[in-house]
């Protein structure tokens, strides 16, 4: 009867690796059962209690490799969480950067525009301004008469400039917004490249584990198949 | 004890075993599960066990599959919104608009009420792509009723002209401007043919040069609005020369309007820092030395310092002008000034759409590319689930076939103890 107490612990012990493979998919894609629904007692315990030192170890390395594919899978889940943070982040930045240049571009077209036809009004301006100081040169040729037209030309040139250094002073404003949000998306990008690595570490972890146990179900295998031929052996020599 | 067990999990069968017929080799079966299908047979706990196993085994199979295929689909559509993300940009690109296809309905009604101010509004509108929807799909679903609009607006006026006799010079060129239209419609010379000769016609003949001009800027298929566009895109990397000399007509009758005064040295000096600025500007040549903007802020500096300067001198110049052939001299200079201002004046404002339409291309091909990142985002994270899903699946087989081999060591344990016990008896 020996198989019977035998084999319920192996298979037991088994049954769990299978049921933490298939377990530990992450939060996005698990279907798997979780470690709550479990159909049978847990095994590592009845192995830590069974008082056979080969059982015991495999029992501790076993908990061992589930608390480390526990531990990766929850900072793989916490990297993943920050990873699509900081790309949403990159993606905002990314679109505030494109306003922000939209503006100062729209800024500094409007601007020269404005300044534009502001020198062209202008320059008509001082055409008309000229044609009057010619005409009151020409009805009074021996008084001294004001020249109009230089200072309608200062005015408009005043205008002109000004309306171009506006819009040029709030196309800076914006190509500085849209500067500084590149320089966060480029830092952001550099974030979530971080954390995919920290991901694929972590994933790389709970890799280790399985096979960490995987090795230790081969060791308790070898080790339960040689106590049970010592055990024949015996039988066999009575 | 008899007992059903599948044929690849054992590797000795006891006599009173009934084998299962089952797929083994661990290979995935047409239901989806990676061990053989259980049979309806008896209560013996290995088989329970096993049937649990495979059964569980199955419907995770099962729902992963389901899962797999879903993310891949879902990862299909990403991946198609996104080259039509891409493709969106790649157009926007293509599709920059220049002046003359800016010119929508409002330019049109502009033209015809004189009113420059709304034709350029209308024009910065559709070149900073604001336009409202409404109005882009109405100018689009009737393009071709708004450039009919404009040839009967043209036929009327010309044919209200011919209707007050016909042997006067304004009735012939109403009647040359109708014939006009009537080739173009009827592309008589064939299409480009007509498109040149009706558009000569019209230009030539029309009473109302407004009307005329309106007939050409909405016609934007035909021979006549290709040229254009050709000269406009080609003339465009000369417009900031056509500024320059704009300019420079302006500052050399600055330079004129002050010969002979004592303030010439000064307009001088005012026209220099000006034009010293202007190429600091435009060469960007202390960027390297004092810093990304610094030329862009000094070159600003230079040409508003040179501005006042030129323009004090010449305040003080013309207040020194007292004799009759000066004054003529200056007024010859101040024409030249005003020719050369109103050049410098178009050419900026030309300039400044220029600008405005590429920073709305820029801002449609931004949002697009954009979007494109998002949606590789969202498929980097759909194909990081699906391979989720396939090492999940990939475990369980490996946790089943373990399982397997467990049984297959405890019924072959089983078996020899059996043997054993029997070989005790005898």
């Amino acid at each position: 009867m020996s198989i019977h107490i035998q084999f319920p612990s192996s298979f037991r012990s088994i049954d769990t690796s299978a049921v933490d493979a298939g377990g530990g998919a992450p939060a996005t894609s698990s279907q798997a059962p979780s470690e709550g629904t479990h159909l049978l007692p847990d095994p590592i315990h009845a192995l830590l209690n069974s008082g056979d030192p080969g059982a015991e170890m495999a029992a501790l390395v076993l908990q061992s490799a589930k608390e480390d594919k526990k531990i990766g899978r929850s900072i793989r889940d916490a990297e993943e969480r920050a990873q699509q943070a900081a790309e949403a982040a990159q993606l905002a930045k990314m679109q505030e950067k494109a306003d922000s240049a939209y503006m100062a571009g729209l800024a500094s077209g409007f601007g020269t525009v404005a300044s534009g036809l502001v020198s062209a009004v202008g320059a008509s301006k001082v055409g008309e301004a000229s044609k009057l100081d010619a005409d009151r040169a020409n009805a009074s040729p021996n008084i001294k008469t004001p020249a109009s037209a230089t200072s309608v030309e200062m005015v408009w040139g005043a205008y002109g400039k000004l309306t171009e250094g506006t819009g040029k002073l709030v196309a800076t404003h914006f190509q500085g917004e849209a500067d500084d949000a590149d320089v966060e998306a480029t830092h952001q990008e550099q974030l979530a490249g971080r954390h995919k690595r920290a991901v694929d570490d972590a994933r790389d972890q709970v890799r280790d584990a399985k096979d960490l146990v995987d090795r230790t179900l081969s060791f308790y295998k070898e080790y339960t198949t040689a106590k049970a031929d010592a055990q024949r052996a015996a039988f066999i020599k009575a | 004890m008899s007992m059903c067990v599948p044929t690849s999990a054992v590797s000795t069968v006891l006599p009173g075993d009934v084998p299962c017929n089952v797929a083994g080799n661990g290979l995935v079966t047409g239901n989806g599960s990676l061990l053989p299908a259980p049979v309806e047979c008896s209560t013996d706990g290995l088989e329970a066990l096993y049937q649990l196993f495979a059964e569980s085994n199955r419907e995770d199979s099962k729902g992963a599959k389901a899962n797999v295929e879903a993310r891949s689909a879902e990862k299909q559509n990403r991946m198609r919104e996104r080259e039509a993300a891409l493709e969106r940009a790649r157009k926007a690109q293509e599709d920059q608009k220049g002046f003359f296809d800016s010119m929508g309905i409002g330019s049109l009604v502009g033209i015809v009420a004189a009113n420059p101010a709304l034709v350029l509004a209308d024009v910065s509108m559709h070149m900073a792509r604001l336009t409202p929807d409404f109005l882009r799909d109405f100018e689009n679903e009737n393009k071709d009723s708004i450039e009919l609009a404009t040839k009967l607006y043209c036929a009327a006026s010309n044919a209200s002209v011919l209707a007050d006799g016909i042997v006067n010079p304004e009735s012939l060129r109403a009647a040359i401007a109708l014939g006009g239209l009537l080739v173009q419609e009827s592309e008589v010379f064939g299409k480009d043919a007509s498109d040149w000769a009706g558009a000569g016609m019209v230009v030539a003949g029309s009473i109302d040069g407004r009307s005329a001009a309106s007939v050409i800027v909405a016609d934007k298929d035909s021979a006549v609005a290709d040229q254009i566009r050709d000269v406009e895109d080609k003339t465009r990397e000369w417009n900031k020369w056509i500024a320059v000399a704009g300019m420079a007509i302006a500052a050399a009758a600055a330079i004129v309007g002050s010969l002979g005064t004592a303030t010439l040295p000064v307009v001088a000096i005012g026209v220099a820092l000006s034009a010293g600025g202007f190429a600091v500007t435009e060469t960007k040549c202390l960027d390297a030395l004092l810093g990304e903007g610094a030329s862009m802020w000094i070159g600003t500096g230079m040409m508003i310092s040179g501005a006042i300067i030129s323009g004090a001198g010449s305040a003080s110049a013309a207040a020194q002008v007292t004799d009759k052939v000066a004054q003529g001299t200056r007024e010859a200079a101040r024409t030249l000034q005003v020719a050369g201002g109103v050049v410098d004046g178009l050419s900026k404002t030309r300039q400044g759409l220029d600008t405005v339409a590429d920073a709305a291309t820029r801002h449609e091909v931004d949002n697009a590319h954009v979007e494109a990142k998002s949606l590789l985002f969202q498929m980097q994270r759909l194909q990081r689930m699906v391979e989720e899903i396939i090492d999940t699946v990939r475990d369980l087989k490996d946790g089943h076939r373990r399982m397997s081999q467990a049984v297959n060591d405890a019924v072959e344990m089983q078996c020899q103890t059996q043997l054993m016990a029997a070989g005790m008896r005898a």
